[in-house]
């Protein structure tokens, strides 16, 4: 039998109530329990009973929520050790820049700070591609509860 | 959180990763449902994998860049499936092979037989 779309909402108000907010995870655990949903009400008719019984096979959704954030992040702290210098070399860029172009001495090095210009950017290219690129994990997109949902009253 | 009526569940830490990247590799892609599914008709319910514990690993496999995802429109919802990376690819193979190592030396070490 399948879920109608307010149902669906239903569900979904649920859930972010119950702690799931990142919207990645909240499409999966959505669709998880839809399905399971989907199977429970072949026996169980009633769709009230049939959701109590389906999320109390699920367990926690906090720590659900809380393992996923801790699994994703064991691997964004080794990022962490890469972008903490790769800041400080940004930081010394543009101080080296500024110096070049406000002291005196610039005039004995006249085109320094043009070669700190065209020898630093293509590291500061590369450094970004490296580190903001590789991992593309938009999962990680937090959605504020109120900016992606009106809460739809929980009527079964 | 495993429910493996037989196993321990202390003998399947560890292997979760493992299990999911093999389904992928085998069925290109899935969605978390049918891999909790799956796992279920493989070992004839003898291992179920909890919501609880395949998301997190799920997550986590993105965010190493193993696995892709691709939402679909499935009537008046989004269903995601996960699939292999090309890195992904490699990465089973290389568990897969040392998962067949471990089970090697732990049968030399407790000088097991293997069951039927």
């Amino acid at each position: 039998m399948e879920l109608n779309k307010r149902q669906i909402k239903a569900i979904e108000w649920d859930i972010m109530q119950n702690g799931i907010y990142h919207s990645s995870l909240r499409e999966d655990v959505l669709d998880h329990i839809c399905c399971l949903m989907e199977q429970e009400l072949k026996l169980t008719p009633d769709f009230k009973t049939a959701y109590l019984k389906v999320r109390k096979q699920m367990g926690s959704l906090r720590t659900l929520q809380y393992n996923t954030d801790e699994e994703v992040h064991s691997h964004k702290r080794l990022e962490r050790f890469v972008k903490i210098p790769y800041y400080l070399c940004i930081l010394m860029y543009f101080f080296l820049g500024t110096i070049m172009v406000c002291l005196p001495i610039v005039l004995s090095l006249a085109y320094m700070n043009v070669l700190i210009l065209l020898g630093g950017s293509p590291l500061l290219i590369l450094g970004y591609i490296i580190i903001f690129k590789r991992i593309d994990y938009k999962k990680l997109d937090i959605i504020p509860y109120k900016e992606s949902f009106s809460p739809v009253k929980m009527t079964f | 959180m495993y429910i493996c009526p037989m196993h321990s569940n202390e003998l399947l830490k560890g292997t979760l990763k493992t299990i999911i990247l093999n389904l992928l590799s085998e069925n290109g892609k899935m969605y978390g449902y049918e891999i909790t599914q799956s796992i279920k008709e493989l070992t004839k319910g003898e291992i179920q994998i909890t919501e609880g514990s395949l998301y997190p690993a799920l997550h986590g496999l993105v965010a190493e860049g193993l696995l892709l995802t691709e939402s679909v429109s499935i009537g008046k919802r989004v269903r995601k499936y996960y699939k292999l990376t090309k890195e992904g690819k490699s990465e089973t193979k290389k568990k897969l092979n040392e998962f067949s190592d471990f089970v090697f030396v732990m049968q030399g070490l407790l000088n097991l037989k293997l069951a039927k």
